[in-house]
């Protein structure tokens, strides 16, 4: 049975010398029973933390967990039916992968009949058939993640918190493991936070996002709701990438306001438009597939390529518009378009439509 | 609402009443056999016809003969400390830096072990026999008399004895320094030889002074082999404590003497402390990664190295070959036919001691892990009061020279409240208290490497305290525990310097009866008491490794993940 997580107001401070640091700072969030929430942001953002205080290996300076509608804040991390995955897997070094993953079982008395069925139906179910009698450190890194994640699954949690499971883990192991933690969940149907600091992973695999900085928490939504209408400049540049450049406000009228940026005026529509006031300093945020190159002469700004890279399916470059002002933009492939050197001048024009602003 | 304050808990967490109960118990065992004896022995050199004096002190130093034996001590420990580093840096680097096949390279650290599990006296006897009166070299090179007992008899014993303390100092730093730094010097220019003054002996350098002061310090320490070796025209503090007490009658005067043996001890003892926390620069890189093999040293400096290591390695067999078929022949010197007389000797009139300190050891060896493991996983606990504390008390015994140890013991458990002279529980109390050290301290590093992550997960399976405890965290400290245990045992079988105050009648030990023997110039009797001890302490420390394994199965590779 899957239950839903409520988070009331979650606040963890540690003390560091004499001053008290605030690691969450008044968390609130509801994970609905099934839901995949992951927990997205820089090191240092709490995202950890959260996951420590709900599995119960931490208790918050303040405020309340609640799993399926009960508090179990004061529970003990034994009592609170969650699974929990390591970024370092934590297995048992000393036992036998059957034996790591009866483990929980037979804490939980399981009678001992039974238990050699649902390991190998758990094994089986992670891809991980024949391996109950080796020990953790004669497995592979992708294997002794499916350990983990037998030893966790065994035991039907009601909830499950995953802390960067694939940190570890080579890049295309990561994209398989990915799609294999995704279908697990989806047919277990079990709700699950996963923690990463990875975007891509936090954007392919959640239903929703929940993006954090310096322990507080900046935008919930789902992947998409996040790219297309991120609420401020940090979430604006954490997912995808943005060129960020800040400018100051002119005007402000019902749906745009016009900014004057690097010298330049320039009307945009997105972004959190209601909140800017005339006279007031702004962020723009333009992705680079929203900028377009030109000639120099009629552009809406003039810049010199500073660097070119070749990036597979495309040209990257960063353009010098101001002295120390960069923007990245991209551009044809050699022989399906126009492509510039270093050191050509080039003129930008930003689509109106994908410049976002934001009171900085 | 959450309102502030209302939800606000301290991160130490609750003290356990077992816990609690536990600290009462380890806290009463060290006052009673750490504190109170240590008080006593206080009590004894500072108070003269019942105030408060240095009457004591000034008197042994009124003695040209306890002056002469401080100076002795510290220039002998001098000597020691210079040459047995000199030869642990040689060692070490040959096992280290030059290519050798592994086979040699297992010989070498096999031989050099030696020592450890061997009797105090073992290389004094060999000396004796080799080089002493009738000595087997002197008559072989027809050398008519040469007089081995003094400063130099005693310097090359304890060379010889102690220079392994050096050599795993010493190849546990040059383990550590990555030979990518001697490559890059060699790929800047410098020469093999330019590359070792620079770079690698440089990088040694806190190895160096480590393996120094942990000669110095056990060299000043020592009683077995200068008791053997110096004779009367070079006295040394130990002996000189010992002789006070056990010739003189003296008491006070013996506790006075060691007191002036503490002090420089205990300066050596701080001073190569604070090096080893002064953290070398070579350790601390934290990057694993391939590292390509040693460079070697050159062909000329390679063939010095190695033909010096094989001649000491091959001396060091040749003395433990003498004292196996010394043990075998009648009388060494005279007549060396073969016999098993001496086996019948030690197994007959020697059989009381084997029993009494096979017993004694045994205890110990079982009270002892079981305390270290208990203290262990207490020091390593944040929550507990006085952590510190209980690890430097729970030390003290073992950082104390044994002489001291043993003074404080007879001083303080003849008389007074706890009468304890002669009895099993002296011997049992002190090995107990005195050779914990190294269990507990290993116990405590085992149990502050195992990553929290794994307790946490053991938790989050669905078991509590005790299940995580017996199943998780036991299982990986075992090894270090074991480690510990077979420590325990091999120096309650050896030890002698504390305990030679406390054996009795009723209670003997080996190393005292292999002493007797020597001094009675029964050497062949001496040569096979001491095969006797080397083959048990070989025996037990096989039963405690197989213990380890069937206890947990997988203990040798498992704490090499997480």
């Amino acid at each position: 049975m899957s239950l839903g997580i409520s988070l009331h107001q979650l606040s963890k401070r540690f003390a560091r010398g004499k001053e008290a640091v605030s690691a969450v700072d008044g968390i609130s969030l509801d994970v609905e029973a099934k839901e995949m929430v992951a927990f997205l942001g820089p090191s240092g953002s709490g995202k950890t933390t959260i996951l420590r205080i709900i599995a119960g290996f931490e208790r918050p300076t303040e405020g309340r967990v609640l799993i399926g509608g009960q508090d179990v804040t004061d529970l003990e991390a034994n009592a609170r039916g969650i699974g929990f995955i390591f970024q370092n897997y934590a297995l048992f070094p000393h036992m036998t992968v059957f034996d790591n993953v009866a483990y929980g079982l037979r804490a939980k008395r399981v009678p001992a009949g039974e238990i050699p069925r649902k390991v190998a139906e758990i094994l089986e179910m992670v891809g991980l058939k024949g391996v109950e009698k080796r020990f953790p450190n004669q497995l592979s890194g992708g294997e002794q993640q499916r350990v983990a994640l037998a030893r966790v699954f065994v035991l039907d949690p009601r909830v499950l918190l995953m802390d960067e499971p694939l940190a570890n883990l080579d890049a295309s192991l990561r994209t398989r493991m990915l799609a294999e933690i995704r279908r697990l969940q989806r047919h277990l149907g079990t709700t699950c936070i996963y923690v990463t600091h990875d975007q891509k992973e936090a954007l392919t695999l959640a239903d929703r996002v929940a993006v954090l900085n310096r322990g507080r928490l900046e935008q919930v939504g789902t992947p998409l709701e996040l790219y297309e209408a991120p609420q401020n400049l940090f979430v604006a540049d954490f997912i995808g990438q943005a060129n960020l450049l800040r400018g100051v406000v002119k005007a402000v009228s019902a749906d745009s306001a016009e900014i004057s940026v690097c010298g330049r005026s320039l009307r945009v529509r997105r972004g959190r438009i209601e909140t800017l006031k005339s006279g007031d300093a702004a962020g723009i945020a333009v992705r680079p597939s929203a900028v377009s190159l030109g000639a120099a002469r009629e552009a809406f700004l003039q810049g010199r390529v500073e660097s070119r890279i070749f990036a597979g399916d495309r040209m990257e470059y960063e353009i010098e518009v101001e002295e120390g002002v960069l923007v990245r933009a991209y551009g044809a492939l050699p022989g399906r378009g126009f492509v510039f050197s270093e050191g050509d001048p080039v003129g930008i024009h930003f689509d109106p439509g994908e410049t976002m602003a934001f009171p900085l | 609402m959450a309102g502030f304050g209302q939800t606000v808990r301290s991160e130490r967490a609750r003290l356990d009443p077992l816990i609690l109960a536990l600290l009462v118990i380890l806290w009463a065992g060290l006052a009673v056999f750490v504190l109170y004896p240590l008080a006593r022995l206080l009590a004894a050199v500072f108070a003269a016809d019942g105030s408060a004096s240095l009457e004591n002190l000034a008197k042994v130093f009124r003695s040209a003969t306890t002056r002469k034996a401080l100076v002795n001590s510290l220039v002998l420990a001098g000597a020691v400390a210079v040459s047995g580093t000199f030869w642990g840096y040689l060692f070490a680097f040959s096992v280290t830096r030059i290519p050798l096949p592994k086979a040699f390279r297992w010989f070498l650290r096999g031989v050099v072990v030696l020592p450890f599990v061997s009797p105090p006296f073992t290389s004094s006897i060999a000396l004796t026999l080799a080089l002493g009166p009738g000595g087997l070299l002197l008559r072989l090179f027809r050398v008519p008399d040469f007089n081995l007992y003094g400063f130099p008899g005693t310097w090359v014993a304890e060379t010889l004895t102690y220079f392994p303390i050096a050599f795993l100092a010493l190849s546990a730093i040059l383990e550590a320094i990555d030979p990518n730094l001697e490559e890059a010097a060699a790929s800047l220019g410098g020469s093999r030889w330019r590359v070792f003054r620079t770079v690698t002996l440089p990088l040694s350098a806190p190895g160096i002074a480590n393996a120094f002061l942990l000669l110095f310090g056990a060299s000043l320490t020592d009683f077995a082999t200068p008791l053997v070796m110096a004779g009367h025209t070079f006295p040394v503090l130990t002996t000189q404590a010992y002789l006070q007490i056990t010739g003189m009658y003296d008491l006070r005067g013996g506790a006075t003497i060691s007191f002036v043996l503490l002090l420089p001890a205990l300066l050596v003892y701080l001073l190569q402390q604070s090096w080893v926390e002064r953290k070398s620069q070579v350790t601390v890189t934290g990057r694993v990664g391939p590292r390509s093999a040693p460079r070697g040293a050159g062909l000329i400096a390679g063939i010095l190295v190695l033909s010096a290591v094989s001649a000491l390695t091959l001396f060091i067999l040749f003395l433990y070959s003498i004292i196996f078929l010394g043990s075998f022949v009648k009388v060494w010197g005279v007549d060396h036919g073969l016999t098993l007389k001496n086996y019948a000797y030690v197994f007959t009139v020697g059989w009381k001691a084997i029993r009494d300190t096979v017993l004694i050891a045994v205890a110990a060896t079982v009270l002892g892990t079981v305390l270290a493991a208990l203290t262990g996983s207490l020091s390593a606990r944040r929550e507990v009061p006085f952590r510190k504390a209980l690890g430097f008390v729970s030390l003290l015994n073992y950082i104390l020279p044994g002489t001291v140890v043993g003074i404080a013991y007879v001083i303080a458990f003849n008389s007074g409240p706890l009468v304890l002279t002669g009895t099993m529980t002296i011997l049992v109390a002190l090995c107990v208290f005195r050779y914990d050290a190294v269990g507990i301290r290993s116990t405590e590093a085992a149990l502050r490497q195992i990553d929290p992550s794994l307790e946490e997960a053991s938790y989050s399976l669905g078991a509590g305290r005790a299940t995580t405890f017996f199943r998780v965290t036991l299982p990986l400290v075992a090894p270090a525990v074991a480690a510990g245990a077979r420590y325990l045992f091999v120096v309650s079988m050896t030890a002698i310097s504390a305990t030679i105050f406390l054996v009795s009648v009723r209670w003997s030990l080996l190393t005292v009866r292999i002493l007797e023997c020597v001094t009675e110039l029964l050497f062949a009797e001496a040569a096979a008491f001491s095969v006797v001890l080397i083959l048990i302490v070989f025996l037990a420390s096989g039963a405690i490794l197989l213990l380890l394994r069937l206890v947990v199965p997988q203990s040798s590779g498992g704490l090499r993940r997480s």
